[in-house]
């Protein structure tokens, strides 16, 4: 995988609302990685290896640490912090889940769209559904978050878009 | 209210007539008034700019309205091309038993297909440019129009 500038690129978390909220973050410094689990049972012949199958399907896990430039709400609306949009509180409250279903846990999507700079190759946008925090340690004074979690997919969906 | 002794009340309608295939085409488009561009205001508000904090020396900054963002900047150049196509639109209702074929007044996403529409009429393209000139000195929007009656007045003709 090409290496990516994450100062080319923005994070933006979005809630389920038909006309997105969002907090777009501007990266300074920092990284987002991700793993795909993929599970596979091998089933031998007396012994000897010969059948596989697919195992159960396994969510996306992702981790991110960065160092933002600037928070950016949608159009007209307060921003939250991240912290805020990840735990549907304060000025994210009236966020709504992206996992269509209600009655599971909260949950965000997480976009990142990369926008090459030079004038050649195609933008890219990775998306990772519904995003359930499950460990954060932001650190206020200096504009900095970390926090990992899952995604209810196998894999992010990536696109890619040509230049205009 | 009155000005020079006349009675100012809304305009009348601008009236064009388009001879085509052997038939005559009224036009009409009328003056739209301020109480009806505030009923526009309601059914497409205006796009907000996204608020934006900045972070300075690791200290992230007061929040403010980000007028550059360009997702913004697009938002608010179409806003301001179906707001006008809206104005279009409304002003030539005063067109007796006009009917658009694309053009839906309860989607505003569809407002800016009235110019489609007159052009897949097969109306050429000089009539649609004369259209649109109606609607704008229905507006009032042609400087023309007051420079000439303006001269005509200072060179001795008589006001009308």
């Amino acid at each position: 995988m090409a290496r990516i500038d994450l100062r080319n690129t923005t994070i933006t978390l979005k809630d389920g609302s038909s006309t997105p909220n969002e907090v777009e973050i501007g990266i300074g410094q920092g990284n987002l990685t991700w793993t795909e689990n993929i599970e596979y049972e091998y089933l031998p012949d007396r012994g000897v290896l010969d059948d596989v199958v697919e195992g159960d399907e396994q969510p996306v896990s992702v981790d991110f640490q960065f160092k933002f430039d600037y928070l950016k709400s949608a159009s007209g609306a307060t921003t939250p912090s991240v912290y805020e949009a990840l735990h549907n509180i304060g000025n994210a409250s009236s966020w709504v889940s992206s996992d269509t279903d209600i009655c599971r846990p909260y949950s965000v999507d997480i976009e990142i769209e990369n926008v090459t700079n030079c004038t050649t190759g195609d933008n890219e946008t990775y998306l990772f559904s519904d995003f359930r925090v499950e460990s954060v340690n932001p650190d206020i004074g200096g504009a900095q978050v970390s926090a990992s979690g899952r995604c209810n997919i196998v894999r992010p969906t990536i696109t890619r878009t040509a230049k205009t | 209210m009155q000005i020079n002794g006349i009675t100012v009340s809304q305009p009348q309608p601008e009236i064009v007539v388009l001879p085509f295939n052997g038939t005559k085409l009224v036009i009409k488009a009328q003056y739209i008034p301020a109480d009806e561009l505030k009923k526009l205001d309601e059914l497409l508000p205006e796009p907000k700019p996204p608020m934006i904090s900045k972070v300075i020396n690791d200290k992230p900054q007061p929040e403010v309205p980000d007028f550059k963002d360009k997702k913004y900047q697009e938002k608010i150049e179409a806003y301001h091309l179906t707001r006008m196509a809206w104005i279009y639109i409304e002003s030539l209702r005063a067109t007796e038993s006009l009917e658009w074929d694309t053009v839906d007044m309860e989607d505003p996403s569809t407002w800016a297909n009235w110019s489609t529409d007159l052009e897949n009429t097969g109306l050429p393209n000089s009539y649609i440019i004369r259209i649109s000139q109606l609607v704008a000195d229905a507006q009032g929007w042609n400087p023309e129009r007051i420079e000439e009656a303006t001269k005509n007045f200072l060179a001795g003709a008589p006001v009308e």
